[in-house]
């Protein structure tokens, strides 16, 4: 039946989501993506939530994810000016600067093969130029006829 | 179990294979998901912790030897006695299933993908991802119709790629933009799935806000160049680990996702059966089972209580469970055409308390971030006010 498929597919492709940002949350080591992660997460959680509540008729899935959007939105502004506090203390972003709260027994993380930087990581964001270039008037800039 | 996979594939050899099960001794049923959960609890605890003691390896390995044989059911002896062979059967029984391939490139491919990877590591990983999303469309079940099909596809394709290459970009820039990317892809997906509200809020508010404030943080606190740990991970082992974990993860929720519909389905090819013009099997739309005692709930415009009344004998009589009918009310419609003005009345009485609090929550939220960030530059000031007094005095 066509709702089953659905609910089926949804629930699918929420939990595909909720895993691969679980993997991501367990191996990145910058706080962002970390974080960016996390927030993958709840959007698979959303994406069920929506799936059940359409198979049930029920607006409780929805009115679920509303509180989720709201509640990611507050964590996520507590949580950026955390990391900014972290930054500030560590001037990093990674989370090895911070491995002494790990648990006791555990041996720490030392990098070893580093890889090289190679050329193509040596790319900053850059924004393509948009818009019209603004009208330059050579005489007008260049001989100041009102002096 | 196996009902759900043997349908979207080899519907005709299941029914042979269970024919044959039936004749000779029955082998106990090695339950993936008891597998699958075991080892699940058992990367999750390794993979954070870089060095694994030898005691704790042995003891998490009779965990997962404990579960494994509770999962099958039955004791070693009986395992023992039905052979090998029968456990290689259910094996061969799995690698049939386009799901456990999925998983296994997906695997592969996230695991290449991930940092501590070089180009062509990625350009692989890319090429086993997309044998993965192959494997995955085959293994799910079908809408009704095709254009349907093709539709959330594009959707949900848009939303996987975007995810993985923000799990595995270098760049944390380039990692926002490819999630603000998925977050339109699940916007989509709730289109499809008729929460308007619900789509447009993803986009304004996650979208939108969230990923805009994660790229002024990243502004603030960008290193000088690319950072090298954006380009390395927690070490090989962990993110072998990690990997299998999510994996791990999908193939538990594929299970109990492939059981969850049971009720419906016998309900809707009874009502199939019953090729009643009243009760189309289309018109359901909830069955909740008490006691089994099944309520069903449709949706259609003949509303006359005999002809309910009658269509839920003829259903009690062909699924042997007593059933009622009823009619979906107006207020639970969730797919009605006033979506919006429904989910605002929803949200203001029903759910009334729950809005007032997260009212609540975000301007504490609010107060809170400001707090820390003039907390954070009233000790800037007190470090550069502590470090100048020298110089003021000697001037």
């Amino acid at each position: 039946m066509n709702e089953i498929a659905m609910l089926q597919n949804y629930l699918l492709i929420g939990g595909l989501l909720f895993a691969i940002g679980m993997t991501g949350f367990l191996v990145r080591r910058n706080m962002i993506v970390a974080f960016l992660c996390l927030e993958m997460m709840l959007q698979g959680v959303s994406l069920s939530l929506v799936a059940w509540g359409r198979y049930h008729m029920d607006w409780g899935g929805q009115m679920m994810v509303t509180f989720i959007i709201a509640v990611a939105a507050c964590e996520a502004a507590i949580a950026m000016a955390l990391v900014l506090m972290l930054f500030r203390q560590s001037g990093t972003l990674d989370l090895v600067f911070w491995q002494d709260t790990r648990e006791e027994g555990a041996s720490p993380h030392i990098d070893t093969n580093i890889p090289e930087e190679t050329e193509a990581d040596r790319v900053w964001p850059t924004l393509t130029p948009a818009g019209r270039d603004p009208h330059w008037d050579e005489e007008h800039e260049l001989y100041r006829p009102r002096v | 179990m196996i009902q759900f996979w043997h349908a979207t594939l080899l519907a005709t050899q299941a029914q042979e294979g269970a024919a044959e099960a039936a004749e000779a001794t029955a082998p106990p049923e090695l339950k993936p998901y008891y597998v699958a959960g075991a080892v699940l609890v058992l990367l999750i605890a390794l993979v954070k912790r870089k060095s694994c003691s030898a005691g704790m390896i042995a003891g998490t390995a009779c965990l997962c030897g404990l579960v494994l044989l509770y999962g099958m059911g039955s004791p070693l002896q009986t395992w023992v006695d039905a052979g090998a062979a029968s456990v290689w059967t259910q094996f061969g029984d799995w690698l049939s299933r386009p799901m456990l391939w999925a998983l296994l490139f997906g695997s592969l491919s996230l695991m290449l993908m991930l940092p501590l990877g070089a180009r062509r590591q990625y350009v692989q990983g890319a090429v086993a991802g997309i044998v993965s999303l192959g494997f995955l469309m085959g293994s799910l079940p079908m809408f009704a119709d095709a254009a349907g099909q093709a539709v959330f596809w594009m959707l949900a394709l848009v939303t996987l790629v975007s995810a993985a290459a923000t799990v595995t970009m270098r760049s944390p820039v380039y990692s926002a933009i490819w999630f603000a990317l998925s977050l339109l892809g699940t916007a989509g997906l709730f289109f499809y799935q008729g929460s308007q509200f619900l789509g447009v809020a993803t986009i304004v508010v996650y979208a939108g806000a969230i990923v805009v404030t994660f790229l002024f943080v990243v502004m603030l606190a960008q290193p000088e160049g690319q950072a090298t740990y954006d380009r390395l991970s927690w070490g090989r082992l962990p993110k072998l680990l990690s990997v299998i974990a999510g994996a791990m993860l999908v193939a538990c929720l594929a299970y109990a996702v492939s059981g969850a519909a049971a009720n419906r389905q016998a309900v809707a090819d009874a009502a199939e059966q019953l090729q009643d013009a009243s009760l189309p099997a289309s018109s359901i739309v909830r069955v909740l089972q008490a006691d089994s005692q099944l309520t069903v709930t449709v949706r259609t415009s003949d509303a006359s209580p005999e002809a309910l009344d009658q269509s839920a004998a003829r259903l009690s009589d062909l699924l042997q469970k007593p059933v009622t009918l009823e009619l979906l009310a107006d207020q639970d419609d969730v797919l009605h055409d006033s979506h919006m003005a429904r989910l605002g009345a929803v949200m203001f009485t029903q759910q009334l308390l729950s809005v007032e609090l997260a009212g609540t929550l975000l301007l504490v939220a609010l107060v809170g971030a400001i707090a820390m960030a003039i907390q954070g530059k009233d000790d800037e000031r007190a470090d550069a006010a502590a470090s100048q007094p020298v110089t003021e005095e000697s001037s």
